[in-house]
């Protein structure tokens, strides 16, 4: 019977159809004997509309609906026994009455409708009837008509049990024990019908099946939930009695369905304080389970729910939760019996899909963050453990797409809730992104900096333990975190390996020589982008940081560097304003204020002027007001008193910078901390910068514009910043050299030639003789390009070169002043020989026109015209040498071809115009009278007519 | 009336990692009718995301750019002739001579320059010259040895209409955007 298959779907249709009919005709003669007031009649139509249910013809669905058109007429017979009784007949006799229906089905069904009743008239025992009728359904042994009736025994009884506390309870009556034994019992007769459900019906359409039965499970539930609604149900109870009976139920069916099911309400069913004290059976049995089943789902819903315990219990604490919930969690070591019972599942289950090993994790590590929030020991045990169980799956967990994902999603787990720079405590995490495929790491990596470029502050930024380096620097303008601890750093970097290394494996995919130059510069420029979130506070450890990222760029290979380099090159001059900075401060300290000035230029003592008396003065009053403060300020502070050694000098540069800051705009603020002036030298950092820029030189990192123009920063800071003549001279030379041999077409190296003048013009920590070197250099250099009127702009550029601004008296006064620069240079007879070589370069422009005739060799007009305007500029500068004679001369020059007939192009004909209407604009209009009368003096020609 | 966005000597990753984020905020595409960038933007990505502030970006390179673009633009814009050079290659550094010189050889009416990461609105004769400073308060080499060795983040919008133009300067001090207005009258 049981294998037998159900009739088709259309025959069923029919036989439901039947069926209804015949429960419906049944019906109405059982109403019509209840109105005439026949007991016999109504008993004999009531069980021949049971009857109907007796069928083994239709499948669990179709017999549902059988059930529910009876079920709703089966209310009027219980009324109408209610009734009787009214009129004195006992529900003893009914019971009694009931049992001659011929058929075991309807008999039953009668029995437990009176029987109820007479449990709730209290002629009963409870304890005895329910006993009674849990044995008798025994006798109905059909999975479908079994399963139905003991749904209809359970719902109907579920008000009328002995619990404790109720009505039904007594000595005679029974007690939670009873009820207990009653819900047992049913539920376990249930889960045998349930379970014998998917032999019936051919074996064809086993998944359908399975689908219907799984509609039913919640029947079978009831019994559960009636169970944990017991008022009577203590943990004891639930221990001792329920628990060992229901998980040897799960256990013993071997129903992958039904263990899946009843877990899974069984955990969410009884209250997680039971599952607290139960942790270890609960846990026990999951790898006794079939290996069809779903452990992981179970595992996860597990710790999930006693996650949502643990937090909902302490964030309800402050508002009368119970605390102990925690303490609770954590006394049983619920942390440590969940990690070993995934391990044990994954060991027992060999089949067990990897997503679905890393689903638990991702539940344990979600637990672990609810219960020990903040405690990253925690998470490094998952992350260990995640490893451990996954280690041998080979790399990408043995090319499985999902249980890679899966991963991804446990790593991004700490990065979310702890923010990236907790995160970085995590020993086990790199390992652990080694079981990724490199290209899935790259896409984790990408995330990773980008959390850090752009991440808010973590919300559980509280929770986490503060950094252990207590120097983090202030977050930069633009958002995300700093990362300013050493170790940090360099696990950042195992972090995002695949994004600063290609894969350790050969052969795999996504590496540096898989991507196109542009393609590999885009994923660059996010490191480029991230260096300058890895700084700290403290420039020692800045540099240090610095040193670690250049080693690991390096390693990276030179198509990488193109990009990150120059990054890290101004990463390194950031730091050496900030150095500077520091040293004038604690110098400051040191000298109680006044020094500031010698502490700028480390390694340029020997300038050195004796401090004015004017100087001395202030400093002293300075100090005098300081010391008033001081004292305010102890009376403040109290309690911090002797945190830290020296204390009283930290106080002094505080207050010296106090004062140093009052009148400049809030210039970033140095710490305290920094009594003692960094270890690191402006001469260390240089050297470090110098080799950094090598590689971009040439070969195939080289980027020879990008280098020069890093050199010229470098050489710049070196000079003004540092002060370092040799240094400073030592970048200048090397991109002069540059220059000379690397540029590789005239456009880059004429903006190159004009960067190096640009730079070099302000430079003043050159003696003679270096300067000397220098400039030339560049002025042979503006001889090396190739067109004339290049040449001509790059000389009267080159013409500042002897043309330095005054010292600026007012920073000097204030600041870093003139400490170990020399004078500016202010040599009126080189400019002028200059500006007279460039008008020779014109000159020489002229003869080639008179060679050639060409239009475009006619431009030199525009050529004397630059000559020109860089004449008047050194004119207004007031450049000794230059005079309304030389101008004029030029003047008359290029007027005397214009009247012979030379036709300019377009571009130095309005150049020419442009500079002869400046001269009358001057002259008529200028903007004081000197400048009038100077530009009166000279005689313009009059404006061409043709513009 | 027009409005231009005026901005430059952005360094992205060179010398900064990102825009300030209250500045992206304040340049979502829509309202601005022309981007001029002064150079020194050096990565694509940060090109392509000027590209999307307005319908059209007219940009000038500058010593660290490497994409291909002129080292100076004259444009005309709502009836001014308006120079772009990013100015590294003016000698002296920022002079205000050399600005006016380039300007004057330029036939412009407004010149845009940046390389000194520091904003600047100038008028010289007739003319204005207009410094949008560094969008990022990028490292500034110039700024060695000087008293404000941290350029502060800024770029400006200019508003054009008829012979009146409105220079609106966002400038992020504190954390915080300030904006100041100034006006200017084009000579008559």
């Amino acid at each position: 019977m049981d294998s037998a298959a159900f009739p088709s779907a259309d025959e069923q249709q029919r036989i439901l159809q039947e069926a209804s009919t015949a429960i419906k005709r049944n019906a109405f003669h059982m109403r019509k004997a209840i109105e005439d007031d026949n007991m016999r009649d109504s008993l004999k139509h009531a069980a021949a509309m049971l009857g109907e249910l007796r069928t083994s013809q239709l499948q669990p669905q179709k017999y549902y609906e059988l059930y529910m058109l009876a079920f709703d007429q089966l209310s009027y017979l219980e009324s109408f026994f209610a009734d009787e009784r009214g009129k004195g007949r006992a529900y003893a006799e009914l019971y009694e009455l009931v049992q001659h229906a011929g058929n075991v089905l309807p008999r039953l069904y009668l029995m437990v409708a009176v029987g109820c009743l007479y449990i709730k008239s209290h002629e009963a025992s409870p304890r005895d009837v329910l006993k009674d009728l849990v044995e008798m359904c025994k006798g109905v042994q059909h999975p479908t008509r079994g399963l139905f009736l003991r749904a209809y025994l359970c719902q109907r009884a579920k008000g009328l049990l002995p619990d404790t506390g109720s009505e039904f309870e007594g000595p005679a009556a029974g007690s939670i024990h009873d009820a207990l034994d009653f819900l047992m019992t049913n539920f376990i007769e249930m889960n045998k019908l349930w379970v014998r459900l998917q032999h019936q019906g051919s074996a064809r359409d086993k998944e359908k099946r399975e689908r219907e039965r799984q509609q039913l499970q919640d029947l079978v539930g009831k019994n559960l939930t009636y169970l944990s609604q017991l008022d009577g149900l203590s943990f004891e109870l639930y221990r001792d009695q329920v628990l060992p009976r229901v998980l040897d139920q799960i256990t013993s069916c071997k129903d992958d369905l039904a263990q899946l099911y009843l877990m899974q309400a069984l955990i969410q069913g009884f209250p997680d304080r039971f599952h607290l004290g139960t942790l270890e059976s609960l846990l026990g049995v999951l790898p006794q389970l079939q290996p069809g089943v779903k452990v992981h789902s179970v595992m996860a819903a597990l710790m999930d729910r006693l996650a949502r315990y643990a937090s909902s219990a302490s964030a309800s604490a402050a508002g009368g939760g119970d605390p102990r919930v925690l303490e609770e969690l954590a006394a049983i070591d619920a942390f440590t019996k969940f990690k070993a019972a995934i391990a044990q599942i994954i060991a027992s289950q060999p089949n067990l899909p990897a997503a679905d090993a890393v689903e638990m994790y991702v539940a344990l590590l979600s637990y672990a963050g609810s219960v020990h929030p903040g405690q990253l020991a925690y998470v490094d045990e998952v992350l260990a453990a995640a490893h451990a169980a996954l280690g041998d799956r080979g790399p990408g967990l043995g090319g499985d797409a999902r249980a890679e994902r899966q991963l991804v999603a446990l790593l991004g787990v700490p990065l979310t809730k702890y923010g990236v720079d907790v995160a970085l405590g995590l020993k086990e995490y790199p390992p652990l992104t080694r079981l990724l495929r490199y290209p899935t790491h790259k896409e984790l990596a990408v995330k990773i900096v980008q959390r850090v470029l752009e991440a808010p502050p973590p919300a559980a930024a509280g929770a986490a333990p503060p950094s252990p380096a207590g120097a983090a620097a202030a977050p930069p303008v633009s958002g995300g975190c700093v990362i300013s601890d050493v170790d940090k750093v360099k696990m950042l970097f195992r972090f995002i390996s695949p994004l600063v290394a290609d894969p350790d494996v050969p052969g795999e995919a996504g590496g540096a020589a898989d991507l196109d130059d542009e393609d590999l510069d885009e994923e660059q420029v996010l490191v480029a982008r991230l260096l300058h979130h890895l700084r700290a506070e403290d420039p020692d450890t800045h540099f240090t940081i610095l040193s670690v990222a250049h080693d690991q760029l390096l390693a990276g290979g030179p198509r990488r560097l193109r990009t990150t380099l120059p990054s890290l090159v101004f990463c390194g001059l950031a730091l050496h304003r900030r150095l500077v900075a520091a040293r004038a401060a604690a110098a400051a300290a040191a000298g109680g204020g006044g020094g500031s000035a010698a502490a700028a230029a480390p390694a340029a003592g020997a300038g050195k002027k004796a401090e004015s008396k004017k100087e001395a003065a202030a400093a002293k009053k300075k100090k005098e007001e300081e010391d008033k403060e001081e004292e305010e300020a102890k009376k403040e502070e109290g309690g911090e008193e002797g945190k830290e050694d020296g204390k009283a000098e930290s106080k002094e540069e505080e207050k010296a910078e106090e004062k140093e800051e009052v009148p400049a705009p809030p210039a970033p603020k140095e710490p305290a901390a920094l009594v003692t002036p960094p270890k690191l030298t402006s001469e260390q950092l240089l050297q470090f910068l110098l080799a950094a820029i090598g590689p971009l030189y040439g070969g195939p990192a080289g980027q020879p514009v990008t280098a020069l123009r890093l050199l010229l920063a470098a050489g710049y800071v070196a000079s003004e910043e540092a002060r370092l003549e040799l240094l400073a001279y030592t970048f200048f030379e090397e991109a002069i050299a540059l220059y000379d041999e690397a540029l590789p077409d005239q456009r880059s190296r004429a903006t190159g030639l004009f960067d190096i003048i640009g730079s070099l013009q302000r430079c003043r920590v050159f003696g003679p003789e270096h300067r000397d070197a220098l400039t030339s250099a560049a002025t042979a250099g503006c001889m090396r390009l190739v067109a004339r009127r290049e040449q001509c702009r790059a000389l009267c550029a080159a013409a500042w070169l002897w043309w330095q601004a005054e010292a600026d008296k007012a920073a000097a006064a204030e600041g870093a002043g003139d400490a170990g620069l020399q004078p500016p240079v202010r040599d009126g007879a080189k400019v002028l020989a200059t500006l007279q070589r460039a008008a020779k370069v014109a000159g020489q422009g002229k003869a080639q026109w008179g060679a050639t005739g060409r239009l475009r060799d006619a431009a030199y007009i525009g050529a004397y015209a630059e000559v020109i305007d860089a004449m008047l500029r050194m004119w207004d500068a007031e450049v000794p040498g230059i005079d309304a004679g030389k101008v004029q001369a030029l003047l008359d020059a290029v007027q005397a071809d214009i009247a012979a007939g030379v036709a300019p192009d377009a571009h130095s004909a309005r150049r020419w115009a442009s500079t002869l209407a400046f001269i009358a604009s001057q002259a008529a209009a200028g903007a004081t009278p000197a400048v009038k009368e100077r530009y009166g003096k000279l005689k313009p020609p009059p404006a061409p007519a043709a513009a | 009336m027009v409005l231009v966005l005026c901005i430059g000597d952005l360094h992205i990753p060179h010398r900064a990692p990102d825009l300030p984020a209250k500045f992206k905020e304040l340049l979502k595409p829509g309202k601005i009718h022309s981007t001029i960038c002064v150079g020194n933007v050096c990565s694509k990505v940060f090109l392509d995301y000027l590209r999307t502030i307005s319908g059209e970006l007219h940009v000038v390179s500058g010593d660290f750019d490497e994409f291909a673009a002129p080292e100076q633009l004259v444009l005309d814009i709502a009836g001014f002739r308006v120079g772009v050079c990013h100015g590294h290659q003016i000698v002296p550094w920022g002079d205000a001579e050399a600005i006016s010189l380039l300007q004057r050889q330029m036939g412009a009416d407004i010149l845009v320059t940046g390389n000194t990461h520091k904003f600047e609105a100038r008028k010289a004769g007739s003319c204005l010259a207009l410094n949008p400073g560094s969008a990022t308060g990028a490292f500034s080499v110039a700024a060695a040895g000087t008293q404000q060795p941290v350029p502060t983040p800024s770029f400006v919008l200019m508003d054009l209409d008829g012979q009146k133009v409105t220079v609106y300067v966002y400038q992020l001090v504190d954390g915080e955007v300030r904006v100041e207005k100034i006006d200017y009258n084009k000579a008559a």
